[in-house]
């Protein structure tokens, strides 16, 4: 017989055809027919392929934090001259007042608040039981309910001026450290504009 | 009930990565973008398979997209951009599954083991067979994607959707006649065998 219409051959092997039409088709794919064969042997590599493709899609937020990659690049490499803001300190929970009548016996996390211009930097230090730091962070932008200016931000966190760790803010602007060693830190933000410095924090008891 | 035209277009002339690749280094927002979309489920589902969490997931995505960019220059003339970010996904899946090993609670600290981690041969990260399957996987997915828009919506539903859909299901979700099913299948298989030649 001659070849089956490329349409008939997929329904075939897709098993869509009666008995009696696909015995016809089988027939003549074993006849050896090359080009028929080379189709056939297309479709199912291509559908087997797709079969076991079990990729997932990244959510939206992740795909659109990497679109703002070279408009941040650029502005920083554009800003580089700017500098960068060192952030002041404006809250520091172990410097307020003890309540009256409260016994200073808390070992409450330490919390501390930096401003920078329009931006501010929450952090909040915990020592685990074995002694070391855990650090939990936010940034925030003044007049930015979307987030949108604090998200996928590279921040690096220093010790005598080396990045010990790093880590990137997530769609609300927030990150987490864990595992640090007691002592004095330094946290640097990659803004799009700039950087904001944060020269020294503490992770300790006191 | 009139039913829809079943012109399924001409192929789209997609730009290949070098295309994007060149957008992208002359300030072209909308081929990063490209190059990004076309690339989203490799690089996000490696860290998955790797048994990493959703957040790890993310923060790895955000991670190879910023190493490509930085090396956009170097991989202008390089053939096969899914390789390189399958092995640079996979140094970083075992940075970070490293970190999480030394530290549960840390998702996103660096450690003095990158160093070690970046001189491991590719085909130690991930074995050949599978690299080799997922590049196959996003040949063939790249390829639907960039089909004329009722192609993709066809083949999509009958290779990647669960649910094996009959003739008569298939006209009614894409409405159009169900003679028309068989006839613009093999048309469409026809412009993906042509986009995928050379490529599996």
């Amino acid at each position: 017989m001659k070849c089956p219409s490329f349409e008939r051959l997929i329904d075939y092997l897709d098993s869509r055809l009666s008995d009696a039409e696909a015995a016809v088709i089988a027939g003549h794919l074993a006849s050896n027919c090359a080009d028929c064969a080379e189709n056939r042997n297309w479709y199912q590599h291509v559908r087997s392929v797709a079969a076991v493709d079990d990729t997932v899609e990244p959510p939206m937020w992740v795909t659109r934090r990497a679109f703002k990659i070279p408009t941040a690049q650029r502005r920083r490499s554009i800003a580089s001259s700017v500098g960068q803001i060192i952030a002041s300190l404006v809250f520091d929970s172990f410097q307020r007042p003890a309540l009256a009548g409260v016994r200073s016996t808390e070992t409450a996390n330490r919390q501390l608040l930096y401003r920078a211009g329009d931006y501010s930097v929450d952090l909040q230090i915990a020592l685990a039981e074995s002694g070391s730091g855990n650090l939990i962070g936010q940034v925030l932008k003044e007049g930015d309910p979307t987030f949108e200016s604090v998200s996928g931000l590279q921040l690096h966190i220093t010790r005598d001026d080396e990045t010990v760790f790093s880590a990137v803010t997530n769609q609300m602007g927030e990150f987490k450290v864990s595992g640090m060693d007691q002592g004095q830190y330094g946290l640097r933000v990659e803004l799009s504009d700039g950087d904001i410095t944060v020269p020294d924090f503490p992770v300790s008891e006191s | 009930m009139n039913k829809r035209m079943i012109a399924v277009g001409p192929e789209q002339a997609q730009p290949d990565d070098r295309q994007l690749i060149e957008g992208c280094l002359a300030g072209d927002n909308s081929a990063w973008e490209a190059l990004i979309s076309r690339y989203r489920r490799l690089i996000y589902s490696i860290p998955l398979k790797s048994r990493l969490s959703p957040d790890d997931a993310a923060d790895i995505f955000q991670s190879v997209c910023l190493k490509l960019y930085e090396r956009l220059e170097t991989l202008r003339d390089h053939d096969r951009i899914s390789s390189w970010l399958i092995t640079t996904t996979t140094r970083e899946c075992w940075r970070v599954a490293a970190r999480n090993r030394r530290d549960p609670q840390n998702n996103s600290a660096a450690g003095d083991e990158d160093d070690s981690i970046a001189n491991i041969p590719a085909d130690i990260l991930m074995p050949s067979e599978e690299r080799e399957k997922l590049e196959v996987q996003q040949a063939v997915r790249q390829s639907v994607e960039s089909l004329p828009e009722r192609c993709r919506e066809l083949l999509t539903m009958l290779f990647y959707q669960s649910d094996k859909y009959s003739y008569v299901e298939i006209a009614r979700r894409m409405d159009m006649p169900v003679p028309s099913v068989g006839p613009t299948r093999a048309r469409c298989l026809q412009k993906l065998k042509k986009l995928l030649h050379g490529k599996i």
